[in-house]
């Protein structure tokens, strides 16, 4: 008996029919651009008309921004970490020291970031974004 | 062969007339057979499909349900952060070194721009009443407006450009402030 010849042929037309809508609908929703936002709250650093006396016993947290050196500050005891070369900031130092006041003070998040009016805005980003990621999320910026 | 006409005279009806030394057998076949043709075109599909295929991963990669927030200014590198979390589509004041922009997607508020050393900045602080005026209206309806902005801004920018667009900022009562900032790609971090 003869074998009888198969011919085995996907059709592809439909399969091509659903990519092509498939790259419009996706080149419609495409995203080229994955801008994000670090948020502050102002208040914080701002002056109000019903403003509270402040508490004596409690420890405010400073971080400011120098040409060459970042000061953190928690109370009366300041610390100073200066910028590696190319003004960049050193974060493991900084880090080191937010570690340090966490462990001090668990409860606490909040800190007031202010800067020197030479610095750059990389830099302002750069120190907001390790405090958030370090346990200090609640950032307010200065505009003093 | 048909023969007509007497024994005498012979008339033969005229045949193929080239003779064999001078036919070219398989042209005569050709010419002689029907003139619709089937023709048997495919296309190569194969490299098509596989185009296909590379063009839907990257465009799923860079898929997002939420959209586009909005367009950054073409003068303008955001600086770079890991710790942000998703923009939302706000009032947004752009600076650049060609000055200070006020824009959003409510199309009551107009664009308004102001020179980057100017300390006052009227028309922004017009918008930003208006934009003021808009969110108490939605207020006293029930809604609940967000009562933030979006600021973004070069780089390189100093400090104080941002701290004279925020004093207006907080003037104003804006006081939630969001910096627009980059996406640090994962192989940086």
């Amino acid at each position: 008996m003869a074998k009888k010849k198969v011919n085995i042929e996907l059709n592809m037309t439909p399969f091509i029919g659903l990519f092509a809508l498939l790259v419009v609908m996706l080149l419609l929703t495409a995203v080229w651009n994955h801008i994000l936002a670090l948020s502050t709250n102002t208040s914080s650093t701002t002056a109000s008309d019903e403003a509270t006396p402040p508490d004596p016993n409690r420890v405010d947290f400073h971080v400011t921004i120098l040409t060459d050196k970042i000061e953190l500050k928690a109370g009366k005891s300041p610390s100073s970490v200066p910028h590696l070369s190319g003004g960049i900031i050193d974060k493991n130092r900084m880090i080191q020291i937010l570690e340090y006041w966490k462990s001090l003070y668990p409860d606490r998040s909040d800190v007031i970031l202010s800067t020197s009016d030479a610095v750059t805005y990389n830099q302002l980003i750069e120190t907001f974004d390790t405090l958030v990621g370090n346990g200090w999320p609640d950032v307010g910026v200065s505009t003093q | 062969m048909d023969v007509q006409g007497s024994a005498k005279r012979l008339i033969q009806t005229p045949g193929y007339h080239v003779r064999p030394k001078y036919d070219l057998e398989g042209f005569r076949r050709k010419t002689q057979e029907s003139s619709e043709r089937d023709f048997d075109v495919a296309l190569p599909l194969t490299s098509m499909i596989d185009m296909f295929s590379m063009l839907v991963i990257f465009l799923l990669l860079n898929f997002s349900s939420t959209g586009e927030a909005y367009f950054v200014n073409k003068d303008i590198k955001l600086p770079e952060a890991a710790h942000a979390r998703p923009i939302e589509s706000l009032p947004l004041i752009s600076i650049t070194p060609k000055g200070i922009y006020l824009d959003s997607n409510n199309k009551e508020i107009k664009p308004v721009a102001v020179n980057l050393e100017d300390y006052v900045m009227t028309p922004i602080v017009n918008e930003l009443l208006r934009i003021k005026e808009i969110q108490d209206n939605l207020e006293a309806a029930g809604l609940k407006p967000k009562k933030e902005i979006n600021l973004q801004a070069d780089r390189t920018t100093e400090v104080k450009y941002i701290k004279r667009v925020m004093n207006i900022l907080i003037s104003n009562g804006f006081t939630g402030i969001n910096f627009a900032v980059r996406e640090i790609p994962p192989e940086k971090e």
